[in-house]
């Protein structure tokens, strides 16, 4: 059985390699892991065109769904213990509770030269909230797109973006503080 | 400000309020310069964040190793024409000759431990660029390179024995045969490992690695699992490919610095026969 339109797929899903790649790359930290991740992604996205319907948003969303899936699987390989959701979410939950009385705004920083530090403040990230703030950031998808494509509900996106900017907040409190840059904490 | 503000601004500059929100941010707005200035600095970090994680661009090469190992995938999803196409590319059938007696993988005898160990692709590959291209080059058997293949049977931790591929009619040689390979013995793992030079071209080496034990790569995500006549396991580190298989008790890897597609088509000439002891 021969699948659809055998050129359809390349057509449609290899122009999205380059944004794969780059998400894999923050996902994974090494360039050697992330063209494996992207690989399979597309190996994997390949056998199930069959099964795609393309919608509104294109085929991206679900490339993205893919690499996520696969990065978590490896992941949890790596790790020979995956936790489970729902201590997962408890741990979350402790955290954002603690987090909630000392919620943070960004310091007052010239924000054209702070990207060394902003890329090493998500690199810090945990891997759960680091795929949230990836999607945030680099494709602007709204907080739904996001919980469709990492398949998770919208409650726990904007949780773990919370976290995740809260976590950036802090390292550049921390970065202007170690440069005795003036903070707005500090100025007023 | 209030905690509630704080998330309420960085969301209304992703403008992902509901309207009964919005309008308390906007009155906020309205009368702070703080909260104008605080929802600026979290649009300008979201724009940082943009930067720093879009400096990426796809390295050299990495497009085109993708392509076509998604062209390959193609080619082996399709039909029996593409299997038969690729192994008369190949004409001449490489054949491996098991040596039955002595416990070699087809005549081992019951209670032999055969547990399956997971040392990944990398045990292959190792061998292959630090046994085959260093440590045993030039190394000859039987007095000559190269030699046939019924003479070049391996004897190894004690009683496994193999005969390794004729590949001269797809103009390889043999040259050396060794029992490298991952622990060895020491991990219950016996192995040989054989590796060929193609005639003029001295670079292009190849290894055709026999084990007493199945040893996968680690699970099937890292890989390609396919399932022609044969179950294959194909991984690629760096520029080596290891295409593994079991067959009739045995437990065979041809590995080369050959592109999957390449190396399954010689792997796929490759066909097990049973000796009938010598």
């Amino acid at each position: 059985m021969r699948k659809r339109g055998e050129t359809a797929f390349e057509q449609a899903a290899l122009p999205h390699m380059e944004i794969l790649y780059r998400v894999a790359l923050r996902l994974t930290g090494r360039p050697a892991d992330a063209e494996d991740l992207v690989q399979d992604t597309f190996l994997k996205a390949h056998r199930a065109f069959d099964r795609f319907e393309m919608r509104e948003h294109g085929i991206r969303p679900w490339l993205l769904r893919i690499l996520h899936n696969t990065y978590l699987n490896r992941a949890a390989k790596e790790r020979n213990s995956p936790r489970t959701a729902d201590s997962e979410l408890l741990a979350f939950v402790a955290d954002e509770n603690e987090d909630n009385a000392n919620v943070l705004a960004p310091p007052v920083l010239n924000y054209e030269k702070v990207d060394g530090e902003v890329r090493a403040a998500i690199e810090q990230l945990a891997p759960e909230f680091r795929a949230v703030l990836l999607l945030w950031a680099t494709m602007e998808y709204t907080y739904q797109e996001i919980a469709e494509i990492l398949g998770m509900p919208i409650g726990t996106v904007m949780s773990r973006l919370h976290r995740a900017r809260q976590q950036l907040a802090r390292s550049l409190h921390d970065y202007a503080r170690e440069n005795r840059l003036p903070t707005r904490e500090e100025a007023s | 400000m209030t905690p509630d503000l704080h998330e309420l601004l960085a969301r209304y500059a992703d403008g992902e309020l509901s309207a009964e929100d919005r309008a308390r941010v906007e009155a906020e707005l309205a009368a702070s310069a703080d909260a104008a200035a605080e929802l600026e600095r979290w649009r300008s970090l979201r724009l940082a964040a943009h930067r720093a994680l879009c400096d990426v661009e796809l390295p050299a090469g990495v497009a085109d190793r993708i392509a076509r190992r998604v062209a390959t995938d193609r080619g082996f999803a399709g039909t029996r024409t593409y299997r038969i196409a690729s192994f008369l590319a190949v004409a001449a059938a490489i054949v491996l000759f098991v040596v039955f007696r002595s416990g070699g993988p087809l005549g081992r005898r019951p209670g032999v431990v055969q547990a399956g160990a997971v040392f990944g692709p990398a045990a292959y590959v190792d061998v292959f660029e630090n046994c085959a291209k260093h440590h045993h080059a030039g190394v000859k058997l039987e007095g000559s390179c190269p030699i046939a293949a019924r003479e070049a049977v391996g004897r190894v931790c004690g009683d496994y024995r193999v005969a390794v591929p004729d590949l001269r009619p797809i103009g390889y040689e043999l040259c050396g045969i060794c029992q490298c390979f991952g622990g060895g013995c020491k991990e219950g793992v016996r192995g040989v490992h054989a590796y060929y030079q193609r005639s003029g071209a001295p670079d292009d080496l190849i290894s055709v690695f026999s084990t007493s034990a199945c040893v996968k790569f680690q699970g099937c995500d890292k890989i390609e699992c396919r399932q022609t006549k044969r179950t294959y396991e194909l991984a690629t580190v760096r520029t080596v490919t290891v295409v593994r298989w079991d067959e009739s008790g045995g437990h065979f890897a041809l590995v080369g610095e050959k592109n999957p597609k390449d190396l399954e088509k010689l792997a796929e000439s490759v066909q097990i026969a049973a000796a009938t002891g010598r």
